[in-house]
């Protein structure tokens, strides 16, 4: 097997057992970007000559004992995410051409387990915006059909390590930027519980509601990532109990038929008798939510969008300036409604280890369809854990027209390591997908 | 709003108009759900 197509899990222990040398590693990795990255744009930067001098420093001063868990493995970073001597663009021309100082505290802990940065990677801009074909980089594009979204707007991290080009990749989650890339993908990414792992040396979009998690190929690697991130992955015994919280997807909106089909498909190999759990409407949840992120995103960039709004992607101002309506009464009259809807999601999670949903009632649309964009976002089933601070982790589990379709777990706060067993459980289980299936 | 940012009348009038959409949907639900 090539180099670049193992897991994160994989890679790690053949490097530990000497069967694989980082540098070959790091090189195999590279030269999967210089042949892939023309024509799916994941990247921003690519610091190849850093990331071979870590590999070789790794590999001569190998440690005798036990190594640390990441121990030569390559990560990509969302480029909202400081890495110290890099300049952190967030994909837009708004930002300033200054280096960061410092690594943000989430690259810190990798590069402490092993980790190499290898580069930077492409987002919606700020995080928010659409697909931009104004701004200084493309927008990167679905390695299983390239007219297609990726996602958003982790995009860069959900298609590099989609298409092998990493094995790991950071990425940020404050209406499902974690997610959203992820299952349309066909790759796994973690949003942890709200707090859980430092938030310093990251560009914010909603301080509220923004978290920083992993995107990789499988469960067990995301849980390996979590872990090194400082996160409790400590599974729990036993055989899972998941609950459905299907009315988001299922009757409070229509989903698209093939994307239904998919995750019946997989509901079913999870068993039949899954309890069925409800909480407020989907476009409540999503108007709490947007209401919410749009007052606190516009606070953000207020007086940049007041010097220079010509200089932020139309579809990011778009959305920016809509904070600029939303009133004192408003963001208060969400703050309560969120509190409501966090007690109804701990309510609708008594007795259980995580509900099962899908992650948006579409699948992915083309890059270059406004209409179809603007549909996915009304569909989105994502924003909800970000309303509340409960931990999800999203998975493919199969295709859909050749596009990867996948559901979210949504588990109990700070319990990540039962959701990471309820996720491997269910990964085990359905049929529909397996972590060799690639673009 | 206390100042406008110099941007299209065209942008801001679709800016007001997706926040009073969310209103109204938050205040619909209080309605429905809150005994007056």
């Amino acid at each position: 097997m090539h180099a670049a197509d193992l897991t994160l899990v994989a890679a790690r222990d053949a490097i530990a057992r000497g069967d694989l040398c980082p540098v070959d590693y790091v090189d195999a990795l590279l030269g999967r970007i210089a042949a892939l990255d023309g024509r799916l744009h994941a990247f921003i930067a690519v610091d190849g000559d850093a990331a071979r001098a870590a590999a070789q420093r790794l590999r001569d001063m190998r440690p005798k004992a036990a190594l640390p868990p990441l121990f030569g493995v390559p990560f990509g970073i969302k480029d909202i995410i400081d890495v110290a001597g890099t300049v952190t663009t967030c994909h837009s021309r708004v930002t300033a051409s200054v280096p960061a100082r410092h690594n943000a505290a989430v690259v810190d802990r990798l590069i402490a387990a092993g980790g190499i940065p290898l580069g930077k990677l492409a987002l919606s801009e700020f995080a928010l915006g659409g697909p931009d074909f104004t701004a200084p980089w493309p927008p990167a594009r679905n390695p299983w059909n390239t007219d297609y979204m990726p996602g958003s707007s982790s995009t860069g991290a959900g298609v590099a390590v989609a298409a092998r080009m990493l094995p790991l990749a950071l990425g940020t989650d404050t209406g499902g930027s974690i997610r959203s890339p992820a299952v349309m993908n066909g790759i796994v990414g973690l949003k942890p519980t709200f707090g859980c792992l430092p938030m310093d040396g990251i560009f914010p979009l909603a301080p509220s509601m923004d978290c920083v998690g992993p995107l990789a190929r499988t469960v067990a690697d995301v849980a390996l990532a979590f872990s090194c991130l400082g996160g409790d992955a400590r599974p729990s015994g036993g055989r899972p109990r998941i609950g459905l919280l299907d009315h988001l997807w299922r009757d409070d909106q229509v989903p698209d038929a093939g994307l239904a089909a998919v995750i019946d498909h997989a509901i079913a190999d999870l068993g039949a008798d899954l309890p069925r759990r409800s909480i407020a409407p989907l476009n409540v949840v999503n108007a709490v939510a947007w209401t919410t992120l749009y007052r606190e995103a516009y606070a953000v960039h207020r007086e940049t969008l007041q010097a220079r709004p010509g200089d932020y992607g139309a579809p990011l101002r778009d959305q920016l300036l809509t904070g600029a309506f939303v009133t004192d009464n408003d963001y208060r009259r969400a703050e309560g409604l969120r509190a409501e809807i966090t007690a109804q999601l701990d309510v609708a999670l008594g007795g259980l280890d995580c509900l099962l949903t899908a992650v948006s009632g579409l699948p992915p649309c083309r890059l270059d369809d406004a209409d179809a964009i603007k549909a996915l976002g009304a569909a989105s089933v994502r924003l909800l854990c970000n309303v509340t601070g409960h931990p999800a982790i999203a998975l493919p589990v199969g295709l859909s027209d050749g596009l990867p379709i996948g559901i979210q777990l949504i588990g109990r706060k700070g319990a990540e390591g039962a959701l990471l067993a309820a996720a491997a459980w269910a990964e085990a289980r359905i049929s529909g997908w397996s972590a060799e299936m690639r673009p | 709003m206390t100042k406008a940012p110099p941007v299209s009348d065209d942008e801001l009038e679709r800016a007001r108009a997706r926040a009073e959409a969310l209103r109204k949907i938050i205040e619909e639900y209080a309605r429905c759900t809150r005994p007056t």
